[in-house]
Order: structure tokens, then sequence, then C-alpha cells
């Protein structure tokens, strides 16, 4: 399902985020990334979600190269993965409904779906109680699950997180962690970039990175 | 295909994020295209104007010098045999001067102590009335006859505003141009504005999938929607301004008519279409 093969990124010519990185991910695997801060961890979510391009080396997602495919490709793409950010990424002036709406609108989902699907993802991650607030009135628990909700609501085939539950409290945090194996248990396949190994899901499969080296593979 | 309560969202918070700044918008846009529809009506009228025939039903045409009668007599057979032409009367320069003094006033300086000699004889040509629109034809055949001056006749008000068509139309294209430029400029301004406020949301909505008929197909319709409401407004508001003169110039009345619906729609579709493309200008920049 993901393939990345010798894949090396450098910044401005000298900084290497990621140093010949090859890593096979399969078809509803729960997969951890662990690392220390400027493992490289973010960027291997980017290289898989599109968001960059690696230096050298091949990226395969879903059987397209996200850093190769046209525009409307990569969009398409991309509408078959949920990408949990490390800052949220939430439109802060739109309703906590409209942020996750947004996602099933933009695959020209009939309304009466779009309805029923958010109010029902956002009682999973209990924010039915928020459902019109903005965004950026939220906490910074519900933010968190809010972006969760939003990664989730189009039943993605492929889930990225990055630092998933990075600040929350632990319980909201095991809370979330629940959600994601749930979903894992249900088809979804799994990518989490973490610093911490606290909420590892029983038999994910550990990834360690350390300045943009693979450590070990387990 | 967009939905439409998705567009309905992005057309309310784009209103709410700015209502002032739409609302001047929409404005500046009705007074744009009111000016142009007043162009548009006035370019038209003129052309209309060339189709007319002439409104009056009489030529006089000028002797040269003091013919013999019996010159006199042969021009007036020869004009009265002429095709379209009625009736044809000799006015000697004396009855001439009477017909001055009627239409100026007896105690106009003008006429007051004038000598007759000084102004030429003439003949008043009357037209049938189905020969009107022929009228500058036979006016040309009379000019012809070597013992005549000169032929004038009244084309009246329409014949005027045909007679200065190529100046209005050119200058209708100048102004009709300026405002063009204007409609788009103010379009693209507006949208502009909105993307730059809203550019975040664009980011993330990029970043999360969205195609580009997604991402701006809203903005073009916002635009659409400020081309065509402003469109109707200022149709309305031309309309009514040109009613309004046209009820306190009674010297029009029943020469020149309200615009027509035509030329409203002409108007409504090519503010549609200046505010496309100020739209689409503004995205693709």
């Amino acid at each position: 399902m993901i393939t990345i093969e010798h894949a090396t990124k450098v910044y401005d010519d000298s900084l290497y985020a990621l140093r010949d990185v090859s890593i096979s991910i399969g078809k509803e695997e729960c997969c951890f990334i662990l690392g220390p801060t400027g493992a490289g961890k973010t960027t291997l979510l980017n290289l898989i979600f599109g968001l960059d391009k690696p230096s050298s080396g091949k990226v395969d997602v879903l059987g397209l190269d996200p850093a190769g495919a046209d525009r409307s490709l990569l969009q398409s793409l991309r509408r078959h993965m949920g990408f949990v950010f490390q800052d949220f990424r939430l439109i802060d002036d739109w309703s906590a409904y409209d942020n996750m709406a947004v996602v099933l609108e933009m695959a020209r989902k009939p309304w009466g779906y779009v309805r029923s699907r958010v109010w029902n993802v956002l009682a999973w991650v209990g924010l039915q109680h928020k459902v019109y607030e903005m965004a950026g009135d939220l906490s910074g628990g519900e933010r968190q699950r809010l972006a969760l909700a939003r990664a989730i609501v189009h039943a993605p085939e492929i889930l990225l997180a990055d630092e998933p539950v990075g600040s929350v409290d632990p319980d909201t945090a095991q809370f979330m962690m629940n959600l994601i194996f749930r979903m894992n248990k249900r088809g979804m396949t799994v990518v989490i970039a973490s610093h911490g190994s606290d909420y590892l899901l029983e038999g994910a499969r550990v990834i360690r990175l350390e300045k943009g080296r693979i450590r070990e593979v387990p | 295909m967009i939905h439409p309560r998705y567009l309905c969202k992005h057309l309310a918070r784009s209103f709410l994020a700015r209502p002032y700044g739409s609302l001047f918008a929409l404005l500046a846009c009705t007074l744009a295209i009111a000016q142009l529809a007043i162009t548009v009506y006035i370019v038209d009228l003129a052309r209309q104007a060339t189709l007319l025939p002439v409104s009056a039903s009489s030529m006089i045409a000028y002797l040269k010098d003091k013919p013999p009668p019996s010159v006199l007599a042969g021009l007036k057979d020869s004009m009265g045999r002429m095709e379209g032409v009625s009736r044809v009367e000799f006015i000697p320069r004396r009855a001439g001067l009477e017909r001055m003094k009627q239409w100026l006033g007896p105690d106009n300086p003008l006429v007051e102590d004038l000598d007759p000699e000084v102004l030429p004889d003439a003949f008043e040509i009357l037209l049938k009335q189905e020969y009107l629109i022929m009228a500058p034809v036979i006016a040309g055949k009379i000019k012809g006859f070597p013992e005549i001056e000169d032929v004038r006749y009244n084309k009246g008000l329409m014949g005027r505003i045909a007679s200065s068509y190529k100046g209005i139309r050119s200058g209708g294209i100048l102004i009709a141009a300026l405002i063009t430029l204007s409609l788009g400029l103010i379009v693209f301004l507006s949208i502009r504005i909105t993307l730059l406020s809203r550019g975040q949301e664009i980011e993330i909505l990029g970043i999360l999938g969205a195609d580009a008929a997604f991402l701006y197909a809203p903005y073009v319709v916002e635009a659409l929607l400020l081309g065509i409401t402003g469109g109707i407004l200022g149709s309305l508001a031309a309309r009514a301004a040109i009613n309004a003169v046209l009820t306190h110039m009674t010297l029009l009345e029943g020469v020149i008519g309200a615009p027509n619906m035509r030329e409203m729609v002409v108007v409504i579709g090519f503010a549609a279409l200046c505010s496309l493309a100020g739209a689409l200008i503004a995205i693709k920049r």
C-alpha cells in the first residue's frame, strides 16, 4: 500500500531530513514511526501525503507516486488519505461541523450523507456538543480531537497522524489512540509519527528513525 | 458539481467577513453598469435614428437668381411631375420675408428692416406621406436643376441625432470601454481581497485534497453574482433615470422610447462577462 525506496530528503543542499529510507507498509497495517524531534518523522509523512518531494528515491502510495503525479491526481490521492497534522491545520473561523463537512463536500457526497456522517464522527470523538462552535474557540484537546475527526470522516484508506496525542491529557490521549486502534481494526492503514512510545497500539509495527535514518525495524 | 449548500455557505461567509466591502463593491458595480446601460441606450437610440425617415413632409428649394416667369413655370411643372411630390408652390422673396416675420416675430431685429430683395425666391415642395423616406433622394434630384441653389428640409430631432451617429458611436465605445475596465477592476479587487483574506482557508483546503474547481468555483460564482446583481440593479436604475428624463422633457414625447428588454439583457450579460473576467484574473494571480 505504501512503499518507500531509498528516499532521501535534503534541505538547502546540506541539511538531511531523511537518508536512504526504505519502508513498505501493507494494507490494514498499523505502523508507528518513533524518534526524537528532528529525526525526520514529519518529513516521512509529508512524502507519503505528497506535501514534499524526495530529493532522491521513490515513494509509492496506493500505486501512485505522489511526487510525480500531476496536481489533480495528487489531490485525488490525498482524498484517499487522512492526515492529522501536528499543528492541526483547522480553519479557525469555521465551525467544527464545517471543518469536517468540507472534506466530504469536496468528494461531492450528498448533503444527507454529509450531515449524518459528520454528526456520527463528532459523536465518536466526543465533540457533538461543540458542533457549531468555531474551531478557533475550542481548547487544545478539542482541536486535536477535531483534527482526528476531520482526518477519518471520509473513511480514508490510509490515516497519517503526526503526534496525534502530543498536546492532550493522558485520558484524552488514550481515548484517541483507542479510536485510531478501532479504525485500524476496521481496515484502515495507520501510520503514526510520535516521539514517545507511551501509547503504542497492540500488535503495531514500530519503525525507529534517528537523524533521518532507520535504526531498526523489528 | 459543487453542492449548492457549500456555495451558499461560502457566499454567506464572504459577505459576513466584510459586509460593508461587499455592499460597496455591489454599489460600485451597480453605478458602473447604470452608466454602461445609459451609454448603450444612447448609442442604440442614435443607431435607430439613422433608420428613421425624415419627420417633415415639405422641403424648400432656393433659386439662384431671379428667373423669368416662363422658366419658373417650367421648373414648377418639372418638380410637380417628380415621383413622390404631391404639390409645388412658388414662394416669392416678399412672401418668404412675411413667413420669416411670422416665425421670428415682426419686431425681431433680424427681419425688422430687412430688404426682401436680398432674400432668394423659393419653391415649397410637399411630399407624399409614403415617400418621406425618399426625401434625401428627391432633394438630390431637385438640387440637380441648374436654377436651384440649395434644398433644405427639416429632418427633425431624430434627424439631427442620426447625423451625429458616428460621433455618438465613437464616444459611446470609448466610454463603454472605460466603464468595462472599471467594472472588471472593481470585481478583480473585490475577489482579490476575498482571496487574500481567506488564504489560510484556501491553503488548508488544498492540502486536504480540494481540486481547483472546488477551491475557486465559489469565487467565480461570487463574482458572477456581483456582476449579475449589479447588472440588474444598474439596468433598472438606468431605466428609471431615462424614464424620469423623458417624463420631464415633453419635447421628446413620442420621439424617444424607454430602453427595451433586449438592451437590458445585453447589459446584464456583458456585466456578467466582465465580472467573470475580473474573477478569473484575480484567481490566476
